[in-house]
């Protein structure tokens, strides 16, 4: 009988401990950091170069995710390719911008560093890339109503469980020959949220995307505010002609064309069409 | 008519289509070197303006109308469809600078010259009046070049008349016109 009340008693616990064991506590990260990336082997701090960096509009610009570290699972690449080609919307309609391509992940090798962003700047032809760094943090808790998950069927009624999602999108725009750094812009968000035990992962991943799109749209804003502080800056100094500002600004060889005959195209086309008819009637 | 009516509507529609429609359609310089063949014949039928659309596409109608009259339409149809690359073909050739051409004048250039030499042989009477006209397309061309009359033109700022592709247009149009033989009968004359 002991033996028998002892194995209950054991199936009993271990099959609560599988219960608890269902319910994701503590906190997860996702983490792509453009330093990481850009500097994988740095010791000691980059030496400052005193280069100039020429820019030539209109510039053609690249976006892309830098690569995450390690095994962490990230946002998948249909998600990123839709979150860039909101900043690029954003971006279409300034005359010294020519052209923004979105570049997949996958053409950036983790810890490539400037050799790997070079490479990709010449398969796609770009000047400047938009370098996005990401930190998402998720803390996952139990609250009071967890407690009705031991009825089994609370499991999947009851929202016990909650998670908070901290993300943060942080822009870092670079001259791709001169390596230097134009400007930055940082996007911010937190989501809170409940799911029942069954879903919560659903939900997590849900809140996860919710997270870098607030984030997305938090960026924008800052990056088109950046970008005029840094156009501003750039214009006092070339006007002041600071030796020590380090850009020069320089007309891309080449022009646009356009086939156009102007006003005089409607009259000379009329007189032609009177000469057509003319020739029509008999002399 | 039916050419006429049919280029007017493709330019009109491409007119009102996105940015990127007219980004891929455009005669691009390193796109067509790299193979993007379609740029030659499709650069003639994109605008960078709604102004510059509706001046262009207008004449375009009007004198893809009277050449269309003048030679038939499968002739009018023949000449663009190998006049085009052609043109796109030599303004790569003499104009290297350029990185980027729009725009369907030398369509209207050609077909222009094509019917005014049409009408030239058929009605000598009428030489004097096309040799006015053509002269004022010539001093236009000139000036173009020379880069007198800038605010005479309907593209936007930053964008250089093409004037070569008017003069290559309006020189394919009198080769075209001195290898192909007249419709053997003229259209019946009005009374």
């Amino acid at each position: 009988m002991k033996v028998l009340i002892a194995m209950l008693a054991s199936t009993l616990l271990l099959a609560l401990a599988g219960c608890a064991a269902l319910n994701p506590h503590g906190s997860g990260n996702h983490t792509g950091s453009v330093v990481d990336y850009l500097y994988p082997d740095a010791k000691e701090a980059p030496q400052m170069q005193l280069s100039t960096t020429t820019l030539r509009p209109p510039v053609r610009v690249g976006i892309v995710f830098v690569p995450g570290g390690g095994w962490n699972i990230g946002l998948p690449e249909t998600d990123k390719e839709k979150l860039l080609e909101r900043v690029k919307a954003s971006f279409t309609n300034i005359p010294y911008i020519g052209s923004i391509e979105v570049i997949p992940s996958q053409y950036l090798r983790p810890r490539g560093g400037f050799a790997n962003l070079e490479q990709v700047a010449r398969m796609f032809g770009i000047d400047i890339v938009v370098l996005l760094s990401y930190d998402q943090v998720q803390f996952s808790d139990s609250n009071m109503l967890s407690v009705l998950y031991w009825t089994i069927v609370g499991a999947y009624v009851i929202h016990g469980d909650q998670y908070d999602i901290q993300t943060m999108l942080d822009a870092s725009v670079f001259d791709v020959q001169s390596h230097k750094l134009l400007f930055r812009a940082p996007g911010l968000s937190r989501v809170k949220g409940s799911a029942t035990s069954a879903n919560f992962s659903e939900q997590a991943r849900a809140g996860r995307l919710e997270g870098y799109n607030k984030a997305m749209e938090a960026l924008i804003p800052q990056l088109h505010a950046e970008l005029e502080k840094f156009k501003a800056r750039l214009k006092t100094d070339i006007n002041t002609k600071k030796a020590a500002s380090g850009y020069r600004i320089e007309n891309r060889p080449g022009y646009s064309g356009g086939g156009d005959f102007g006003w005089l195209s409607l009259p000379l086309a009329l007189a032609l069409g009177g000469a057509a008819y003319a020739a029509r009637r008999k002399p | 008519m039916r050419i006429a009516l049919l280029l007017a509507l493709v330019c009109g529609v491409l007119a009102c289509a996105a940015e990127n429609v007219g980004q891929l359609l455009a005669l691009d310089r390193a796109g067509a070197l790299h193979g993007q063949i379609w740029r030659l014949w499709t650069g003639h039928l994109v605008h960078y303006s709604a102004q510059h659309a509706a001046l262009d596409i207008t004449a375009l109608f009007v004198l893809a109308a009277i050449a269309e009259r003048e030679m038939g339409a499968r002739a009018t149809g023949a000449l663009l469809l190998l006049g085009a690359p052609v043109i796109s073909l030599c303004l790569l050739l003499a104009a290297p600078g350029m990185l980027l051409y729009k725009g369907s004048s030398a369509l209207s250039a050609m077909l222009g010259v094509a019917g005014g030499a049409w009408i030239w042989r058929r009605a000598p009477r009428l030489r004097a009046a096309l040799m006015v006209v053509g002269g004022v397309a010539l001093v236009k061309t000139l000036c173009d070049a020379l880069g007198y009359l800038p605010g005479f033109s309907s593209v936007p700022g930053g964008v250089r008349v093409a004037w070569q592709a008017h003069a290559i247009g309006a020189a394919f149009a009198l080769a075209w016109v001195m290898l192909v033989k007249p419709p053997a009968a003229p259209h019946a004359a009005h009374p």
